[in-house]
């Protein structure tokens, strides 16, 4: 297993090369006068008429291709990830800002998404066909069928504008007040882990309180897929023969479908998991956007709409990294879940 | 099973709940403003920021020579000045080239360092040295220096073509060729260091012009003119004072700039902390020297979608939100909620026709000739087709209908508010499609409207005002006469920017956001020979431009006279009517949405901030 995965993460910095060459070749074909777009939002700023030319000069827009990928990996090398335009900030700072938000958003979205979509597309698949099957499968589709801009909106609406109960953004204002200028220090930058290190329990609730909304929902559209999975995969194991050997012996029925079928059917579905818990990672846009969780989607989406190919790149390197080191820990765990699998 | 029925049960409640409960909005934080804005700050450095987000901050943090009075955009009072010069004081003098500012003592910025005349120097210095490429600093440079930028003054006093030529490599912010380098501290010493001197506790500006507008471009309000401190700046890495080593402080890039994310102003505000794009916190600077502000905290919150805002202000969260003109009907039924419409604004929205178009390698004007298959590079020289174009623009619809009233119509280039702005009704253009068909049969001899016309008209992509006023221009065309073929394209910002700065747009429509009240940052933009916009109106156009307009925007700029001055630009925006230049179509108005708890808000149209900018130091909290 050791040297399976020291091959594997040999295999990231040929990846993240080939990433990066990609992103850049495609904004190569850009003019320089197109790339200057994201330096420069209102041509009311150029008030020169050698404006333009200084700008391209000074930013280097005009730099032939080779010798601009060459650059640019230099200055990787140095951990010089560049400035953004998007951010108003370098790009190291603006992923060490976002990076733990789409984060403490992800990891606190996996336990309802993990937990509530294996949960109840086991239940559906025991109760195939029957109604709470058929109710199952109805909210499942709503779920991944309803545009999660939408249901963003309809949650924000209800548990915020009528209830007052979750409010967007990541903290209440006198919350903010303390971790941003206080005595609060941050250790990890996921606030609520944070505020638990910090002893400050009113903090850490506020935190909570500001995730509820997003979880849900996150969780909501990404369980009502993994529901599906799960319950696809649980019919299909449930109807195996050594299924119907075990009740035939006399097993009792909830033996049956959690030690026996549940534990086969789920290998599958931690593979899909795995990957559906690394896409989020990639920042989910739209609920950062409804509930001003200032995060990594936000501003990579911004980041490709502005030209902003910096920060382009250097977030398809973190995302590219992500996802090696990801897939190698799904990898990882479905030879834990089945012992039939070697890696090789 | 059992947990199946609990879990049912749960959602019921959860549901019956939702039915019978709301949330009430109650004043939240009693000694701290939230206001819900969109678009952050770019920068803290009042030298770099050239947009409203940055302006916003740097107004509350730093004081300036002058303020504007109250609501006015014409009236100054003293600021970090004493007094505001004039010609009766005897503090503006040798005919406009000589200002003097008497400085105010004990005055403090946020470190509790004492403010004196030095750093006022030493504000105007840097920024002139500074002046980073689409930066605001021109705004100086232009009455103190008489160029548009820094590099500009040595490219004319070394005689070189390029600025870079001095340096090794031809990279500015690498090693200056030592060949140069008397000769670069010697604009310092001859030129940035004259314009500005100490004279015990007065601050002399020494202009290269005389400059009308010279005391708009010093007042609050205007950045780039606030006041720094001079031995923070330099402990932070800015320019270290000293003639000999200028030129390694010029232009740096973004991350270069040690003043980007730090401040220490005089303001009423200190900074307490800014997450870009998240949040920006200000706590009030007790000992201001106008006295402390009235409430103790604000933060600025950066909320991007609307529907956001608008429940933030519902509950309550926020005090202020930023609301875009076409949601302002659904916030007004908040109770609570106080909207204040149709502030007038200093801003315009045209319609441009560039006299030449460059027609390589352009798609846009179709085949390139009048052939009813596109239009010549030279289609918009003709006035026929100026005046046509200019009658078809349904101007009064389009303020009912798209800016929903909250706007009102320019006739020429010089928006309401600002000297020079004329009301004459035989300077608008009628909505008249009779009068357009009149035009367009006289244009090129009568070819055009046997022949027709096809062409794009760009508007950048999201922009819903200007798509509207394209698909209008567009239908209307058509209309009267089906041979002309006008297309809307919505097309990225990038794209835009790229054809705008190539002359290769037929028409394009867009905005200018005054940096000042001034004609002066009207006119020169829309019609002079090197204006932002006009410039790129193609040769034709700046022949005559250099000829007819430009030798009126120098004598106006120069005379110091209201009355005088009002004329010269009135006969300006008479040229930019006969010559039908562009489609004047809209001067928008503003609004400013906030919770009624909120007192002491007023409204200045030049304060910095969208869409009405606030005055945090007159604002409070309370029932």
């Amino acid at each position: 297993m050791l040297s399976y995965m020291i091959r594997r993460i040999l295999l990231l910095p040929i990846i993240l090369i080939g990433v990066t060459f990609l992103i850049f070749s495609v904004f190569s074909l850009l003019s320089p006068m197109e790339r200057l777009a994201t330096y420069v939002r209102d041509p009311n700023t150029l008030k020169n008429p050698k404006a333009a030319e200084r700008l391209i000069a000074k930013y280097h827009l005009d730099e032939p291709y080779p010798l601009g990928y060459i650059n640019w990996l230099e200055r990787m090398a140095h951990f010089d990830l560049g400035w953004s335009q998007t951010a108003n900030q370098s790009v190291s700072d603006a992923i060490k800002q976002r990076f733990p938000v789409t984060l403490e958003l992800v990891l606190y979205s996996i336990i309802p998404v993990v937990l509530i979509g294996i949960w109840l597309g086991v239940i559906s698949a025991v109760h195939h066909n029957d109604m709470i099957d058929q109710a199952i499968r109805v909210t499942a589709i709503i779920g991944w069928s309803l545009p999660s801009f939408i249901f963003g909106l309809l949650i924000l609406f209800i548990f915020y504008g009528m209830l007052g109960w979750f409010p967007p953004g990541r903290l209440s204002s006198w919350a903010q007040d303390i971790v941003y200028t206080g005595n609060f220090v941050s250790y990890t930058h996921l606030i609520t882990i944070d505020a638990l290190l910090n002893g400050n329990i009113p903090i850490f609730l506020d935190a909570l309180r500001h995730l509820i909304a997003p979880i849900i929902t996150l969780s909501y559209i990404s369980w009502a897929f993994l529901l599906r999975i799960t319950r696809s995969s649980m019919l299909d194991t449930l109807r195996k023969d050594y299924i119907r050997t075990a009740r035939a012996k006399g097993v009792d029925e909830q033996t049956v479908i959690h030690l026996h079928a549940k534990r086969n059917a789920l290998i599958p579905v931690a593979t899909i998991a795995g990957m559906m818990i690394i896409g989020m990672m990639g920042g989910v846009m739209i609920t950062e956007t409804v509930f001003t969780y200032p995060g990594l989607g936000f501003w990579a989406a911004q980041s490709a709409q502005q030209l902003d190919y910096g920060t382009v790149i250097s977030f398809a390197l973190l995302f590219s990294t992500i996802m090696v080191i990801g897939n190698l820990v799904v990898d990882l765990s479905y030879a834990l879940i089945d012992p039939r699998v070697r890696l090789e | 099973m059992k947990f199946n029925r609990l879990l049912c049960a749960f959602l019921v409640i959860l549901m019956l709940t939702c039915m019978t409960s709301f949330a009430f909005a109650q004043m939240k934080n009693p000694d701290t403003i939230v206001y819900a804005q969109i678009g952050g700050p770019e920068t803290l450095d009042p030298h770099w920021a050239y947009d409203t987000g940055s302006g916003e901050i740097i107004y509350q943090t730093y004081d300036n020579l002058i303020n504007y009075k109250g609501e006015s955009t014409e009236e100054f009072v003293p600021m970090i000045s004493t007094e505001v010069p004039s010609v009766d004081n005897g503090l503006m003098k040798d005919d406009g080239f000589t200002y003097i500012f008497p400085i105010r003592k004990d005055v403090k910025f946020h470190n509790g360092d004492i403010l004196t005349p030095e750093d006022v120097e030493y504000s105007f210095e840097r920024a002139m040295i500074f002046d980073r490429s689409g930066g605001p600093v021109w705004m100086l440079i232009e009455p103190l220096l008489g160029a548009y930028g820094i590099e500009d003054v040595v490219v004319e006093a070394l005689g070189v073509e390029n600025y870079s030529d001095l340096f090794v490599d031809g990279d500015p912010r690498g090693e200056l060729k030592s060949e140069h380098k008397a000769a670069m501290t010697e604009i310092f010493t001859e030129k940035i260091d004259k314009a500005v001197e100490v004279d015990g506790d007065n601050v002399i500006f020494h202009l290269a012009q005389a400059y009308g507008p010279f005391l708009n471009i010093l007042s609050h309000c205007g950045n780039w003119s606030a006041i720094i401190n001079k031995k923070w700046a330099i402990e932070q890495g800015a320019w270290d004072g000293k003639a000999d080593t200028w030129w390694n402080y010029h232009d740096p890039e973004n991350e270069k700039d040690p003043l980007y994310a730090v401040e220490n102003g005089s303001g009423p505000f200190v900074l307490k902390k800014w997450v870009p794009e998240e949040i920006i916190l200000l706590e009030r600077f007790d000992d201001y020297w106008q006295g402390p502000a009235k409430i103790k905290n604000v933060q600025v919150k950066y909320v991007s979608e609307y529907t956001t805002r608008k429940l933030m202000l519902q509950t309550g969260d926020a005090d202020i939100a930023y609301i875009p003109v076409q949601y302002l009907s659904e916030v007004e039924k908040i109770e609570g909620v106080e909207v204040i419409k149709n502030l007038p604004t200093i801003s315009n929205v045209v319609s441009m026709f560039p006299w030449t178009i460059n027609a390589e390698g352009n798609s846009y004007i179709g085949s390139g000739k009048l052939d009813g298959e596109g239009i010549p590079p030279d289609f918009f020289s003709d006035i026929h087709v100026r005046k046509g174009f200019s009658y078809l623009f349904p101007y009064d619809i389009f303020i009912t209908k798209v800016a929903k009233g909250m706007a009102i119509r320019n006739p020429g280039p010089i928006p309401k508010g600002v000297i020079g702005f004329t009301d004459d009704p035989e300077l608008y253009y009628e909505f008249s499609l009779l009068k357009a068909k009149e035009e367009f049969k006289l244009a090129w001899d009568g070819e055009l409207w046997e022949k027709g016309c096809k062409f794009n008209i760009f508007y950048n992509e999201g922009n819903d005002v200007r798509k509207a006023a394209s698909d209008m221009l567009s239908q209307y065309a058509k209309m009267l006469n089906p041979k002309f073929v006008l297309t809307p394209v919505a097309v990225q910002w990038s794209s835009y920017l790229k054809a705008f700065l190539t002359e290769k747009l037929p028409i394009f429509t867009i905005g200018w956001l005054a940096d000042y009240p001034d004609p002066h940052n009207w006119a020169p933009v829309y019609m002079g020979s090197n204006g932002d916009y006009a410039g790129f109106f193609g040769e034709a156009y700046r022949e005559f431009a250099r000829e007819n307009v430009d030798p009126l925007l120098k004598q106006g700029l120069k005379e110091t006279d209201k009355v005088k001055r009002a004329e010269i630009y009135k006969e300006l925006t008479k040229i930019a009517h006969d010559q039908a230049i562009s489609i004047y179509a809209y001067q928008p108005g503003a609004n400013h949405v906030q919770r009624d708890w909120i007192k002491g808000w007023y409204y200045n149209p030049i304060m910095p901030g969208e869409p009405a900018g606030a005055d945090f130091y007159t604002l409070s909290k309370g029932e």
